[in-house]
C-alpha cells in the first residue's frame, strides 16, 4: 500500500490513458511553499534567501515538470541550499554584515528584548542542529517539512526501514543538544 | 513476540508503520497496544518527537507569506530561473533556460580569473604606493617618506606662482613646490642636492606671503604638524639645505640630476584634525591619503550621556551593534568621543567623533574612503572613513572592506 502523504497532499495524479502525470502546480505551490521555505531557512538561515530559493525551485519545477513534484522540489531545494551554503562560506564576512543589516532593520521594528530573545533561540536551534550528523539532520528536516518515510528514503538513499531509527536518533540528539545549550545559557545568567 | 525496535516504534508513532513493516504492521501495532514496556517507550519517543518539533518551530520564520502563484509564472516567463552547475545531479539536468537572476553562479574558472585580476591589481597598487611613499635607502631619508603611515605628505596647497619652473641648476625634474621637493628628495646625494637647489630656487624668504602660515609644510609629518601648526617654510628649507650642505662642502658638485619621484601636484586640505592629502606622482598615479588625527591624549571611560553633554550633540552609534565602551579624550586640542562597537564577526568598529569645524560643512569632499597606508601589507587591513553627520566629524575604523564600512557608517544614529 502506497503511503499517504502525511501533511501535504501530493497533487500529482497519473493520467493512465497517456501515461503521463497531470500536476496542478498551483496546488503543489500552495501546499508546499511554506514548508519549503521553512526547510530552506533551516539550511541557509536567511529568511529572505529562503524565499528566493523556494521560488526558484518552483520556477525550475515548472520547467522540469517532474512526475513526483514534492520529492523533486525538496531534492532541488536541498541542492540549492548546499550551493548557497558553500557560496556563503566563500563570502562569509560580507554576508555576515549584510545579514546583520537585515536583522538589524528587522530588529528595529520590534522590542529589543524580544529581538534578542528571538535571536538567542535561533542561534540555539542552529547550534543544536549543527550537533547532528548531516544525514540525521537531513532526515529530521525532511520529516518536519512533511515528507513521508518513503519520500525521505528516496531522497537520502536510506531504506524506508532505517528512517525510523534515524529519526529516533536525530530527535534525541537535537533535544539533548538544545537542552544542554539552554542549561549553559541559564548558568551564565 | 519480542519487543518492537526503535525503527518500527517511531514508524508507528509517525503513522508510517505500514510503509515500513508492510504485512507485519498489524501484528506490531497489536503488540504495542498490549505491551506495557513498549507503550512506555512509545510515550518517551512521543515526548522527544513533540519536543524536537517545538525546537524546530522556534527557529522560525514565524510567518511565511506565500506570494501569488502568478508571480512564479511571471518569474518563469521573464527567465529568472537560474541554471546551476549540474554536478551530475538529476534535478539540474534540464533545469531550464539561460542563467539569469540573483542566484546565478559564477563558474569556478571565472571566479579564479577575477580573483587573480583583483589580486594583481592590488599588488600593483601596493607597489605603486611604495614607489611614491618609500624612498631609496640612504642616510638622508626624510622622515615623512620613511614613515608613510604617519606622515603621508604635508605640503601646503599650491599657491599661485609658487610652482617652480625648471630649477636653475638645470634639473630636469618635475616642477614642484620647494618643500615638497625637499621632503621627497631621496636617492643618492646628488638628488638631495638637486632638490635642495630647487628648494632654494623657489622657496620664498621667511615671512613671504606666497605660503600661508596655516598651511605651512613640514617634513616631519602630520603628527608634528599638529604640534607645530605654523612651521615656517624657511625652517624646512634650512633643514633640507643643512642636510645637503656637508656633502657640498665635501667637494661634490651639485650635479643636475633629476628627482625621479616627485609629486607633480599636491593638494591638501585639513578638515578638523583629519588631514586629506591628494597628490599625483610623476607618472600620473593619483594617491589619496587620509590620516587620522594626531596628538591623541589618553582615552578615559565615559558615560554616553556625559560624552553627549561635552560633545554638545549626540554620540552616534551603529544600531544593533554591541557597545564595548565609550571613552573621551582630547585630539588636537578638541574633545573627542571614541566609541567602540563589536562587529558580528567579533572584530571592533571604532568611531571617533567630534564637532566639525565651521568650514567642513561647505566641503562635501571631506568624506573620503581610503585605506590607511601601512608599512607592510596586512591580510585584513583596516579601513578608515571619515564622514560628517549632524555637525559632527565621525571617523570609523574597522577591519572591513571600505564599502562595508561606508554602509555601516551610513546607519549611524
Amino acid at each position: 500500500m502506497a503511503p499517504t502523504p502525511r501533511r501535504c497532499p501530493g497533487p500529482g495524479q497519473r493520467n493512465h490513458q497517456r501515461g503521463t502525470v497531470s500536476v496542478d502546480w498551483a496546488e503543489v505551490y500552495r501546499a508546499n511553499y511554506e514548508s519549503l521555505v521553512r526547510f530552506l531557512h533551516r539550511k541557509v538561515w536567511d529568511e529572505e534567501r529562503a524565499h528566493e530559493l523556494a521560488q526558484e525551485v518552483f520556477v525550475r519545477a515548472l520547467d522540469h515538470q517532474p512526475d513526483n513534484p514534492r520529492a523533486w522540489i525538496y531534492r532541488v531545494a536541498a541542492n540549492l541550499a548546499m550551493d548557497e551554503v558553500r557560496a556563503v562560506v566563500r563570502r562569509k564576512k560580507h554576508l555576515t554584515l549584510l545579514r546583520f543589516d537585515a536583522e538589524s532593520r528587522e530588529n528595529t521594528m520590534e522590542d529589543p528584548a524580544t529581538g534578542l530573545e528571538r535571536n538567542e533561540k535561533l542561534q540555539a536551534v542552529r547550534r543544536a542542529l549543527a550537533a547532528l550528523s548531516e544525514r540525521d539532520r537531513d532526515v529530521l528536516l525532511l520529516w518536519d517539512a512533511g515528507l513521508d518515510y518513503r519520500e525521505i528514503a528516496e531522497q537520502t538513499g536510506l531504506s524506508p526501514g532505517a528512517i525510523g531509527t534515524t529519526l529516533s536518533r536525530a530527535r534525541k540528539r537535537l533535544v539533548d543538544a538544545y537542552n544542554a545549550l539552554e542549561e549553559q545559557h541559564a548558568a551564565r545568567g | 513476540m519480542p519487543h518492537v525496535d526503535d525503527a518500527h516504534l517511531h514508524a508507528y508513532l509517525d503513522g508510517q508503520l505500514e510503509a515500513v513493516a508492510g504485512a507485519e504492521a498489524a501484528a506490531i501495532a497489536a503488540h504495542i497496544d498490549a505491551c506495557a514496556e513498549c507503550r512506555a517507550r512509545l510515550g518517551e519517543a512521543g515526548e522527544y518527537r513533540d519536543r524536537s518539533r517545538g525546537i524546530l518551530a522556534a527557529s522560525g520564520p514565524d510567518h511565511v507569506e506565500i506570494p501569488p502563484f502568478e508571480s512564479i509564472l511571471a518569474r518563469r516567463r521573464t527567465g529568472h530561473a537560474a541554471t546551476d552547475s549540474t554536478d551530475g545531479r538529476e534535478p539540474y539536468a534540464d533545469a531550464g533556460p539561460a542563467p539569469v537572476g540573483r542566484t546565478r553562479r559564477v563558474r569556478p574558472w571565472t571566479a579564479t580569473a577575477w580573483a587573480a585580476t583583483i589580486a594583481l591589481a592590488l599588488a600593483m597598487g601596493w607597489h605603486a604606493r611604495d614607489a611614491v611613499f618609500r624612498p631609496a635607502p640612504q642616510p638622508l631619508a626624510i622622515e615623512a617618506d620613511s614613515r608613510p603611515s604617519e606622515a603621508p605628505e604635508h605640503a601646503s596647497p599650491t599657491a599661485p606662482g609658487s610652482r617652480s619652473a625648471d630649477a636653475p641648476t638645470g634639473s630636469t625634474g618635475r616642477a614642484s613646490d620647494a618643500p615638497a621637493a625637499g621632503a621627497r628628495a631621496s636617492g643618492p646625494p646628488e638628488r638631495i642636492e638637486a632638490a635642495a637647489a630647487d628648494a632654494d630656487a623657489v622657496a620664498p624668504e621667511a615671512g613671504a606671503p606666497t605660503r600661508p602660515p596655516a598651511a605651512a609644510p613640514t617634513v616631519q609629518g602630520f603628527a608634528q604638524a599638529a604640534e607645530e601648526p605654523v612651521a615656517p617654510v624657511a625652517a624646512a628649507r634650512e633643514r633640507d639645505t643643512a642636510a645637503a650642505a656637508p656633502r657640498s662642502l665635501a667637494g661634490r658638485e651639485a650635479a643636475p640630476v633629476s628627482v625621479k619621484v616627485e609629486p607633480s601636484r599636491v593638494a591638501r586640505r585639513a578638515v578638523g584634525g583629519t588631514d586629506v592629502v591628494a597628490l599625483d606622482d610623476a607618472v600620473g598615479r593619483a594617491v589619496t591619503v587620509t590620516t587620522m588625527s594626531a596628538s591623541v591624549s589618553a582615552w578615559a571611560p565615559l558615560d554616553r550621556e556625559e560624552g553627549e553633554r561635552r560633545l554638545g550633540g549626540p554620540v552616534l552609534l551603529v544600531p544593533g551593534l554591541d557597545l564595548i565602551a565609550v571613552e573621551g579624550g582630547v585630539t588636537d586640542g578638541e574633545f573627542t568621543v571614541r566609541a567602540r562597537q563589536r562587529l558580528p564577526d567579533g572584530s571592533e568598529l571604532e568611531l571617533r567623533q567630534r564637532r566639525a569645524p565651521a568650514g567642513a560643512a561647505a566641503e562635501p569632499e571631506a568624506v573620503r574612503a581610503v585605506r590607511e597606508p601601512e608599512p607592510e601589507p596586512a591580510p585584513d587591513p583596516l579601513s578608515t572613513i571619515t564622514i560628517e553627520r549632524d555637525g559632527m566629524l565621525v571617523t570609523g575604523r574597522a577591519p572591513l572592506p571600505a564599502d562595508s564600512l561606508r554602509a555601516l557608517l551610513a546607519r549611524l544614529r
